[in-house]
Formats: structure tokens, sequence, C-alpha cells
């Protein structure tokens, strides 16, 4: 059984990714990026990449 | 710049700017008559010195015609191989005389260690190096063991027929067996002016023709070029000395290693792995009004040089480049460990 007892630290929103062309040459699932862009980054990334939000 | 964080993977050695040719255009405005290069005691040091890079694989040897180093390249080579570097080098194969010249040639460096060779060609080499040296450098290489490939230049309105190489028996043959590639590459304008010809390419070979795609950089801080002045700059592009904003210092000083940790990171190169030049440029455009966009580049690193030294276009990617950092940084930390793993 995992503790529970310990507060769980909130999870960053996550944004999917697989809609960055680009990227998918480095990551072909994205699984990565899934996991560690907050809502913001991947916002930033899109601005950067001039892509407009879906 | 935190080496646990940047992992270039290739260091490129510009040896010399001497070259058996005088192509116009060169990119490094190369000539038989010069003669700076990377001094010998220190070419071994920065070859040396690449093992204290973790992330890199690879090593390679250009010019300028770094064959004309002679013997001394073979050392090189042979160190770098030691070391656990894949060795590669481009030449215009002015060394392959006949095919006895050339086998012996390529037998050597493949004994000392080379692994990879690009043989570049097209109207501009062809007018100091004959294609026939071209081909038969190329099938030297092939039968000593390495992983070839042809490059040749094009332009609008050039006389080089391509054919010259891809129709000839032994290299079809090559390239059907999968042994020998053969590719284009557009010849641009020299990133300074020292050129004669006026380029011209097709409008539907700009970088922001309809149906281009495009990508992020995938040199920019991932191959590294030290050139004859002993300067390390963050790409390997075509414009490598002209753009000053991607030195990352001088190695006349310094080793290698101390070069990069003592360098901050530039946002703008993070962004140029990230997005690319022309991403970028559409970024300006998207905020300055009436920004004209220079439609006439057929290369990225011709976008690239135009960015830099377009003041307009680095205030406004400069004055947002530090709130995209943060995000920048986590694409490219993902994008270059998932690219070295895969190395």
């Amino acid at each position: 059984m995992p503790d529970e007892s310990k507060p769980k630290r909130p999870l960053p929103p996550v944004a999917a990714v697989t809609w960055i062309p680009h990227l998918t040459y480095a990551t072909p699932d994205n699984d990565e990026f899934k996991t560690e862009l907050t809502e913001d980054e991947s916002d930033k990334i899109r601005e950067a990449l001039g892509i407009d939000k879906a | 710049m935190n080496l646990a964080f940047v992992r270039p993977r290739v260091l490129t050695l510009i040896t010399t700017h001497q070259c058996t040719a005088a192509c116009d255009h060169c990119c490094f405005g190369c000539t038989p008559r010069r003669t700076d290069r990377i001094p010998r005691e220190r070419l071994t040091a920065l070859i040396d010195e690449a093992r204290t890079i973790p992330s890199l694989r690879a090593i390679s040897f250009v010019g300028g015609e770094c064959f004309l180093l002679g013997k001394e390249l073979d050392e090189h080579f042979a160190r770098a191989a030691a070391l656990g570097f894949e060795v590669r080098t481009t030449t215009n194969g002015y060394w392959a005389v006949n095919a006895r010249a050339a086998e012996r040639r390529m037998t050597d460096a493949r004994a000392a260690g080379l692994r990879a060779v690009s043989l570049s060609t097209g109207e501009m080499h062809a007018a100091y190096v004959p294609v026939e040296r071209v081909i038969a450098g190329a099938v030297a290489a092939c039968a000593a063991g390495l992983e070839t490939n042809i490059s040749i230049e094009t332009f609008g309105g050039t006389t080089f027929d391509p054919r010259r190489i891809t129709a000839h028996a032994a290299i079809a043959a090559l390239v059907d067996a999968g042994r020998l590639s053969v590719s284009m590459r557009d010849w641009v304008a020299h990133a300074d002016g020292n050129g004669v010809a006026t380029l011209r390419h097709s409008p539907d070979r700009s970088r922001f023709a309809a149906g281009v795609e495009h990508a992020g950089c995938q040199i920019v801080l991932d191959d590294l070029t030290v050139t004859p002045q002993l300067d390390l700059v963050a790409c390997c592009g075509y414009p490598v000395e002209s753009i000053p904003e991607l030195r990352l210092g001088s190695l006349a000083t310094q080793t290698l290693g101390e070069a990069l940790e003592r360098t901050p990171l530039d946002p703008l190169a993070l962004w140029l792995h990230v997005a690319g030049p022309e991403r970028m440029l559409l970024f300006v455009a998207g905020r300055v009004a009436d920004y004209a966009l220079p439609l006439d580049a057929v290369h990225p690193c011709e976008v690239c040089l135009h960015l830099h030294r377009d003041p307009v276009a680095l205030r406004v990617l400069r004055d947002r480049a530090p709130a995209l950092g943060d995000a920048l940084g986590k694409a490219y930390d993902v994008i270059s460990k998932h690219r070295l793993a895969a190395s």
C-alpha cells in the first residue's frame, strides 16, 4: 500500500503536445513532453513555434 | 553553459582555410593562397579536450581542404578514433588523381580511423577539381569501407549536370547497393559578399514558399565548430564565421571545456534549436507591421544570417526570449536527450 498519510503535491496541468509536428521527430510518442510540460510551458512553446492554440 | 544541459554531439574542426580550389562564393572564402590553420599542436590538444565533453560522439575534420595536411591528418584521425570518436571528413577529392592514388589515400585514412567521408562537387568545385577525381575518390572510399557521400552544389542556371555523377556506372552501382549516397545542396551567396556570380534560385526553393516545412535547427548547440582563428562557434552552418552572436569564446587561451562552461547560454540559440530560424522570423513578422521576410533565402542558414543581422528582428526576439527561455529549455532538454540516446 502506498503511504497515503502524506499530503500529495498537486500535479501540474499536463498539456498534450502531439500536435507540435516539429517535436515529433525527437519524441515520437511525446510521452516525455506530456508528463513534463505544464500548460503555461506548452503555450510558450506554441508561441515560439508560431502555432495557434487548437 | 551547463554541460549537463547542453549536449553537443559533434565537434567540427576547420583545420585550415587553405584549399586547392577557390570556389566562387565559398562559404569560408578558402583559396590556395590562404594559409591560416589551426596549429598542429592545438589540433592535437583539441581532440584530447573533446574527451572532457561527455556528449561528444564525433569529430569532423573540414577545411578548406583538410587533406592538404597530408600524413598529419591521418595522425589526427588516429588520435580521435583512439579516443572513441566517430571520425568524419569533407574533401573536394583533389587527391584522387587516379584510381591507385585514390585507393591508397582512402585505405590509409580508413586504417587511421576515418569512418565517413563527404566529397564536394558541382559547377564551382569542378572549375578546380575534375569530376573524375570525385568519382575515383568516392569509389575508393566505398572500397575502403567508408560511409561515403557525394554532395553536389546547385543553383539556378548551373551548368553542372548531376548526371555526370549519378549516371556513371560505378557510382550508380554503389548507390544501388546502398554503399554510397548522392545529395544536392543549394549553393548560396557568401555571407560577406565574397563572391562574383549572382546566384539565383527558383522561387519555389524559398524557405518561405508555400508547402515548405519548417523545423528546428538540428545543428545549433549540437555541432560545435572551431575556426582556424580558434574561435569556438555554436554551430557548423555555412555562415558560421560571420555570425558573432554564435561565438562561444576563443580557444587561444582556454580549453574547450572552459570556453563552454564560461559562456552563458544564449536563449536565441535555444529558440533556434527548438523552432528554427524561419519560425523565428515569422514570429517577428507577426509582431512588426509590413515586416519583409527574406524571401530569396533558400537555405536555413541564410535565414539565420538574416535574423542575426536584422536589428528589428533581433530586438523583437531578444525582448521575448527571456519569457520563453524556461519552456524552450525544457523542449531542448527532451530533444537533445532523445537524440543523444539515439546516437
